[in-house]
């Protein structure tokens, strides 16, 4: 996989996520990454920017989020940037998987998704900004092998 | 996204196609809403041109599934691409779901 990087200034709406699903799918296909980890990142990129833009800005108005993707060898990252009211996903509980429809919540399932699509995610709030990193290894096999 | 409606006698077939994320998945629960309304004995719902699903999505499908439940309105999917399967599976939700791999699976889980 060849390096490459994207960065992105979005709007706080949702329909921006669509923008950055469709410069990531092109950069992935660019850098030969392969389908199957490129939605994963495209998946988990898309629940994180939803909550943001859904629940950063209580009192509304027009916001920015500062999103960069960067792919390196073994390793795509995405990091955003946002101005909006502290929150770190990270403590937000991950619902147990349900046994029965009955038990299941309608709510709280995009961070779930989020930390299966991808292999960390950390967190930080600085300069009045939630700072999110999101990264996801490419070489799982490799590692798994040893031969990495 | 669009969903196509077609019947089938008293069942109700739903064909979802392109993005179910945050921006369409509210009309998408709406629209089922106004299915469900129609108090169809089925509501099978036919995956094939589902491109991509995020929890948004899934939400509205969880919704359907709980008042289908209720109601007693017997709930099929089918025809999902391994993108979105994939996407349930991550969710948890795989089992929740009556998730089957083409039409005539549906068919054949309603003793046809």
């Amino acid at each position: 996989m060849a390096r490459a990087e994207l960065t992105m200034r979005l709007h706080n709406r949702l329909q921006e996520i669509r923008r950055f699903a469709e410069a990531a799918l092109a950069l992935f296909e660019t850098a030969g990454v392969p389908k199957s980890l490129g939605s994963r990142c495209v998946l988990a990129t898309d629940e994180m920017l939803t909550n943001i833009i859904n629940y950063a800005w209580p009192t509304g108005g027009e916001h920015l989020i500062d999103l960069r993707l960067v792919i390196e060898e073994g390793v795509i990252r995405v990091e955003l940037i946002d101005d909006g009211h502290p929150f770190n996903p990270l403590e937000a509980a991950s619902p147990m998987p349900p046994e029965t429809l009955d038990d299941c919540k309608i709510g709280g399932l995009g961070i779930h998704m989020a930390r299966q699509a991808m292999d960390s995610l950390r967190y930080a709030r600085s300069d009045d900004h939630n700072r999110l990193v999101m990264t996801k290894f490419t070489k799982e096999r490799n590692l798994a092998d040893g031969s990495a | 996204m669009e969903a196509l409606e077609s019947r089938d006698g008293n069942r109700l077939c739903i064909a979802v196609n392109g993005r179910l994320d945050s921006v369409s998945a509210d009309g998408f629960a709406d629209r089922l809403t106004l299915c469900l309304d129609g108090k169809p004995e089925a509501m099978i719902i036919d995956c094939a041109g589902l491109e991509y699903m995020s929890s948004a999505g899934l939400r509205s499908l969880l919704m359907a599934a709980k008042r289908c439940r209720a109601e007693s309105i017997r709930l099929a999917l089918h025809s999902l691409r391994p993108n979105v399967l994939e996407i349930f599976e991550m969710s948890g939700l795989l089992k929740i779901f009556p998730i089957f791999s083409d039409k005539a699976a549906v068919a054949s889980s309603f003793g046809e």
